[in-house]
């Protein structure tokens, strides 16, 4: 057994409360550190990461101002407030000899009523009291701040970039079904009409203008580009004097869709449209094993499937995206929530069909008329 | 004890935390190179970089206990409050080498904070900075002895050391066995800085291992937790014998 036990305890308990003051002064800058980071980051914009760099750079500092040298001073002041006969200290000064042993028997006994006196609880420190209201302050006002400007709180609101993307896509889907909403299928029909009496190419019937043609503009557009871009070559030419069409029905649903007087389809009839889009399917599919590598034409399931697990990556965070840790139920029924109708949710506001207040009109009429 | 100002204080702590963060920044660097330039596999890398803590461990040691002699020289002090100054100095060197281990670890989390900046790295944090303490301070407790700090001392017979006091000539046989123990102290103080060096090695590889395998998340936050448990017993055996044992040398 170690000489001199009690002693030896509240020295070490002296030690260990130095280290809790240092522990709670730590906690006190870097509580400062964080918020003024956060402050930082809401005023001028910064992301997660600069934050999180503040973040390991507070913690990176606690075990250094842990392991910092203990000063020698506090260990002889705390060793004089319990040595009242300064005993301990004269036997630790003492040389080799006699009366070294009866300092030796001294000291024990000052340890043994060592068991009698309270122990002193360590002082705190009220200094500290005011970087921890600094910090509390600043994090109030920087997340008052984050909350007023930026919609979302200080810590844990996700990219910036990711959310603004999202709210972007909500809100572009929210115009598309008010669009769809408001739109006149009468005025639709007679819009259709006249632009296929302007341009009858667009029709897809006769010689079309380009693998594009009778499309949508921007698909049209993109038809035309990876049409330049090679592998279409041989369909596009040959489809282009006889159907116009094939390079377009080569392309999965999504792509090639649209009703047989738009173009998408080949008319029964059509002999040189249905060869030139073998054609195509052939350009585009490769020519066996050996082009395996080079099929142009994307799955629609794989499509539907990347664009789940981007949006799911996008909305709950990276972690996610990583683990790849979802079952198959799980997955089938959040595929199931993110691709579903909200067409059939949505309550639109009643309004009234001029068409329908027609047909109500005539039914009326017609009513009292056989009355 | 009179305290010297703040102001002299002051330069001398901030000279200190200056050298404390570039020996463990340049420590790191050297040895992501020397790893890199060896392909070291990650025991390897593992021993490296415990060889590497060792040697600023000690070498920190050494420089508190030759400055603390240095002071009390200057100051006149002698006898055993010289010897208590000297060893507490080598106590206060320890730790700065142990602040200079905590230095090497927070430059290791921000190379790889630049490497992959993500909220993963708070993980890593967790479960490397409590490995890299206890592999450090198992090592500083094996310099205990080395830097002579707390020996267990054994009291002296009192014919030898009436003897000494009275400056007889021993006979050779006497003195063959002086130089026997003597011998055997260092070979002990030797041994003890090498079991802590070993010791400190092999958690870092096993740590490092089993990182290599995938614990998972559990199994990084259990060995987080079980880490800084260590970390707290080791500190406070570190605070027991470097500071406690070394101010109540010869107390017993």
């Amino acid at each position: 057994m170690r000489p001199l036990p009690r002693l030896r305890s509240r020295l070490r308990g002296l030690l260990l409360g130095i280290m809790l003051r240092r522990c709670l002064a730590w906690l006190a800058a870097s509580s400062l550190l964080v918020a003024a980071g956060a402050a930082a980051a809401a005023l001028l914009g910064l992301g997660p990461a600069f934050q999180l760099a503040i973040l390991l750079l507070a913690l990176s500092a606690l075990p250094i101002l842990l392991l910092w040298p203990l000063p020698r001073d506090r260990i002889e002041r705390g060793l004089r407030r319990l040595d009242e006969g300064s005993v301990f200290e004269a036997l630790l000064e003492a040389p080799p000899g006699p009366a070294r042993e009866l300092l030796r028997l001294e000291a024990r006994r000052a340890d043994e009523g060592l068991a009698f006196r309270p122990r002193e609880r360590p002082a705190l420190g009220s200094r500290l009291a005011l970087p921890f209201a600094a910090a509390a302050l600043l994090l109030i006002a920087a997340q008052f701040h984050s909350l007023a400007g930026r919609g979302r709180p200080l810590f844990g609101g996700g990219s910036e970039g990711a959310t603004g993307a999202a709210e972007r896509r909500e809100e572009g889907g929210f115009d598309a079904l008010s669009s769809l909403a408001e739109r006149d299928p009468e005025a639709d029909r007679l819009g259709r009409e006249e632009s296929e009496e302007a341009d009858p190419a667009a029709s897809g019937e006769g010689g079309g203008s380009g693998p594009g043609a009778g499309l949508p503009q921007g698909r049209g557009r993109r038809l035309e580009r990876e049409r330049e871009a090679g592998g279409w070559e041989e369909a596009g030419a040959e489809g282009q004097g006889k159907g116009g069409t094939a390079a377009a029905s080569a392309m999965p649903g999504p792509v090639g869709i649209g009703g047989p007087g738009e173009g998408a389809e080949p008319e029964p009839g059509e002999e040189g449209g249905s060869e030139a889009a073998g054609q195509a399917d052939r350009g585009a599919r490769g020519r066996g094993y050996s082009d395996s590598g080079q099929t142009a034409v994307p799955s629609p399931l794989v499509d539907y499937r990347a664009r789940f697990a981007r949006a799911y990556a996008e909305r709950t965070g990276r972690r996610v995206a990583a683990s790849g840790g979802l079952e198959l139920g799980e997955l089938g029924e959040l595929e199931r929530r993110f691709f579903r109708s909200f067409a059939l949710e949505v309550e639109l506001a009643p309004a009234e069909d001029g068409f329908d207040a027609m047909l109500r009109r005539r039914w009326r009429e017609l009513r009292g008329a056989l009355r | 004890m009179s305290r010297a100002p703040l102001g002299r204080r002051f330069p001398r702590a901030a000279a200190e935390l200056a050298a404390v963060l570039a020996s463990g920044a340049a420590l790191f660097l050297a040895a992501a190179a020397a790893e890199e330039a060896l392909g070291a596999s990650p025991a390897a890398s593992a021993l490296l970089e415990e060889l590497g803590k060792a040697a600023l461990i000690l070498a920190y040691g050494r420089a508190g206990g030759a400055a603390a002699r240095r002071g009390s020289a200057r100051g006149g002090a002698g006898g055993p409050r010289a010897e208590r100054l000297a060893r507490l100095g080598g106590s206060r060197g320890l730790s700065l080498g142990l602040a200079a281990a905590a230095a090497f670890a927070g430059a290791e989390t921000l190379a790889y904070f630049a490497a992959f900046p993500e909220a993963g790295i708070l993980r890593r944090f967790l479960w490397s900075m409590p490995v890299h303490l206890d592999a450090a301070l198992l090592e500083a407790l094996g310099c205990v002895p080395l830097l002579g700090i707390a020996l267990p001392s054994r009291p002296r017979p009192p014919a030898a050391a009436a003897a000494d006091a009275m400056g007889e000539t021993a006979s050779p046989r006497a003195r063959l066995r002086k130089a026997a123990r003597s011998l055997a102290r260092l070979a002990a103080r030797a041994g003890a800085f090498l079991a802590g060096l070993a010791a400190g090695a092999v958690l870092h590889a096993a740590a490092n291992l089993a990182a290599e395998e995938g614990l998972g998340k559990t199994g990084l936050a259990l060995g987080a937790i079980a880490g800084t448990l260590c970390l707290a017993a080791l500190a406070r055996a570190f605070i027991d014998s470097a500071y406690i044992g070394g101010y109540l040398h010869g107390t017993d």
